[in-house]
């Protein structure tokens, strides 16, 4: 666990692409405006996806190519270009003699070179926690002065061997996903790619495109318990968000985009981690209901949502929450509520019992 | 910038000897019974187990409330895709009808260093860092910039490796896998263990003098080379380089300051 103020790191040009859309503001419009799921359980992604949808969350985050030789870039991911993994897996070849082995940095690389950044680099990937983890690790980068800038690239592809794998752990809804809902069955995937770049506040010349968040702080933890299920008490979600939450007041939270999977116990840990740690009741919604689960990417994309939340001052609703089974939190169920939003905590929490929580507030940046 | 050591560093290639600086094997006698119960559950991941072992070989001087606070770091080159080969044997088998659950809640580069969290009760940040070529060197850096800042006081970096590679039927093609880990801390943190080395410098830094955009994969990661560090005599100083992906150069000097 760790508490970290970071009253000098901003975030801006949040990028993002699905299947469906091609921008961070598009996803959240769509969100708001209560579209159908996006989320993409029936569909297998086709063989270009994760260069498409890279390249599309990358291009906003961007900066001007002057300044690429001192960025750096991680990717965050839980699997990489699974393309080139199920191909290497379903080779011919059963020895691997002639194929060599597909390796998560060779995705780095490729976006390394086809963009030119030209600082440290490197993939982080913390299962679901990835995005935010890989948010947390190019602040200290920046902070510590070991690079100028940084591009966040969260990326995952939903494809036939991550369906396969949940269908297995049968965590995947027969019907939709439905957060926090008595209802509630399990997930839906999704494909998806983000990217942010990360600055100090302090270098004003290095802010992309769009709405742009400070960094208020930010949590991160093992549970410790088990490698797949969350911990029931919550203990090492709740470290997290405390350390998140450590130098401002908590009161001071308006709104959280919780992880909220729509599996039984994601949901009830995260139930019990809100309730355990608010005395107010910040408005709390979750966008995997719309998106579906895109696992590495899922942090930053629904940091991204963040972002448009602040900038809109609006808080859309739960997709596929109809029948709260703890109407004691304040869910945004049905409809978005328009409300005055300063800051808002987001969490993600993965296999392994890995949480994160960054803490975020508006910057009055819109960019360049 | 603070003083960060090395307190002890472990490794073991393959089914080798297990090679230790800043503990003697005689401070790990007492720790072997602990280490041998990990050992037998795994069969089909060795590194699994030898990582599990090590781990406890590290940490016998750690107490269990120390245990909590520790970072966990760990680079891999290879990540989990042997546990993705096992988990893809079950997806084809019988028609795609029993895709196994076990195997694929193992298919994630974080599975093993989320293992060991639990095993040793682990309660601080988790990052698995995937580099081709410095996956150790890269963990420990960073390993050593969150405890510069305070952020944490200690931590467990290193790296685990495990490829089926060639023909296994050949024994001069048999599977290779390796551990090495280090428990590092800020100064005050451990000041009853002893130290092997001090790190006077950690950083990953543009490589400026590289124009090639297409600089090769290297073949092997730094587990030889940092194998080979271990070896160092009393009062040297150690400067590791190493290229790490494109335009990309790993720097860590480290001081021995204990044999």
């Amino acid at each position: 666990m760790t508490a970290r103020r970071n009253p000098t790191i901003r975030l801006s040009g949040f990028g993002a692409a699905t299947p469906r859309h091609a921008t961070a503001e598009s996803i959240f419009s769509a969100w708001l405006s209560g579209l159908p799921a996006d989320g993409a359980s029936s569909e297998r992604p086709n063989r270009n996806m994760w260069q498409i949808l890279t390249t599309q969350a990358i291009t906003a985050a961007l900066p001007p190519w002057e300044q690429r030789a001192d960025c750096g870039l991680i990717l965050a991911t839980t699997k990489g270009d699974m393309q080139k993994v199920e191909t290497w897996l379903n080779t011919d070849d059963p020895d691997h003699r002639s194929s060599p082995p597909p390796l998560l940095s060779d995705d780095l690389n490729t976006l390394a070179q086809q963009f030119g950044f030209g600082g440290p680099k490197t993939v982080v990937s913390t299962a679901c926690s990835s995005g935010l983890a890989a948010i947390i690790e190019a602040a200290m980068l920046v902070q510590t002065g070991q690079a100028r800038q940084m591009v966040v690239c969260a990326a995952d592809i939903a494809g036939g061997f991550i369906q396969d794998g949940f269908h297995a752990l049968k965590a995947i809804s027969k019907s939709h996903c439905r957060p926090f809902d008595r209802q509630r069955d399990g997930l839906v995937l999704g494909s998806a790619a983000a990217a942010c770049l990360v600055t100090s506040s302090t270098d004003p010349q290095r802010t992309a495109d769009g709405p742009s968040l400070f960094l208020d702080g930010w949590g991160i933890s093992c549970d410790a318990t088990h490698l797949t299920a969350p911990d029931r008490e919550a203990a090492g979600l709740t470290r997290a968000v405390r350390a998140a939450i450590a130098a401002v007041d908590s009161n001071s939270v308006d709104a959280v985009i919780l992880h909220g999977t729509g599996t039984a116990y994601n949901d009830a840990m995260e139930a019990l981690a809100m309730r355990t740690i608010f005395t107010h009741r910040p408005y709390l919604t979750a966008a995997k209901g719309f998106l579906g689960h895109t696992l590495g990417a899922s942090g930053v994309i629904e940091l991204a949502l963040a972002a448009w939340m602040l900038h809109r001052q609006v808080v859309p609703a739960i997709t596929g929450l109809e029948d709260p089974q703890w109407p004691e939190l304040n869910f945004v169920r049905k409809a978005a509520v328009a409300a005055d939003l300063k800051r808002i905590l987001k969490t993600a929490s993965g296999f392994g019992g890995l949480n994160a929580a960054l803490a975020v507030s508006r910057s009055e940046s819109m960019g360049p | 910038m603070n003083d960060i050591y090395i307190h002890t560093i472990i490794a073991q290639p393959g089914n080798g000897p297990i090679h230790a600086a800043g503990n003697t094997a005689a401070d790990f006698a007492e720790e072997t019974r602990e280490a041998a119960a990990f050992s037998p559950a795994r069969e089909t991941n060795p590194v699994a187990s030898q990582a599990l072992a090590l781990m406890a070989l590290l940490l016998h001087r750690v107490s269990t409330s120390q245990r909590q606070k520790l970072g966990l770091f760990i680079g891999t080159r290879f990540g989990c895709l042997e546990d993705d080969r096992i988990f893809q044997k079950s997806r084809i088998a019988d028609g795609g009808k029993y895709a196994s659950p076990a195997a694929f809640r193992r298919t994630l580069p974080s599975t093993l260093p989320a293992e060991l969290s639990i095993a040793f009760g682990i309660q601080g940040p988790l990052i698995t860092f995937a580099d081709s070529s410095a996956p150790i060197m890269i963990a420990i850096i960073r390993a050593y910039h969150w405890i510069a800042t305070g952020a944490i006081t200690a931590a467990v970096a290193g790296s685990f490796d495990f490829l089926l590679t060639g023909n296994t039927t050949s024994p001069a093609t048999s599977p290779t896998y390796h551990t090495l880990l280090c428990l590092m801390a800020s100064r005050e943190t451990f000041p009853e263990l002893n130290t092997w080395a001090t790190i006077t410098k950690a950083s990953i830094e543009a490589n400026r003098q590289s124009t090639d955009q297409t600089e090769a994969t290297p073949e092997v990661t730094d587990f030889t080379e940092i194998l080979t560090a271990m070896g160092a005599s009393n009062d040297t100083t150690l400067n590791l380089h190493r290229q790490s992906g494109t335009h990309n150069m790993c720097h860590l000097e480290m001081r021995i300051t204990h044999q």
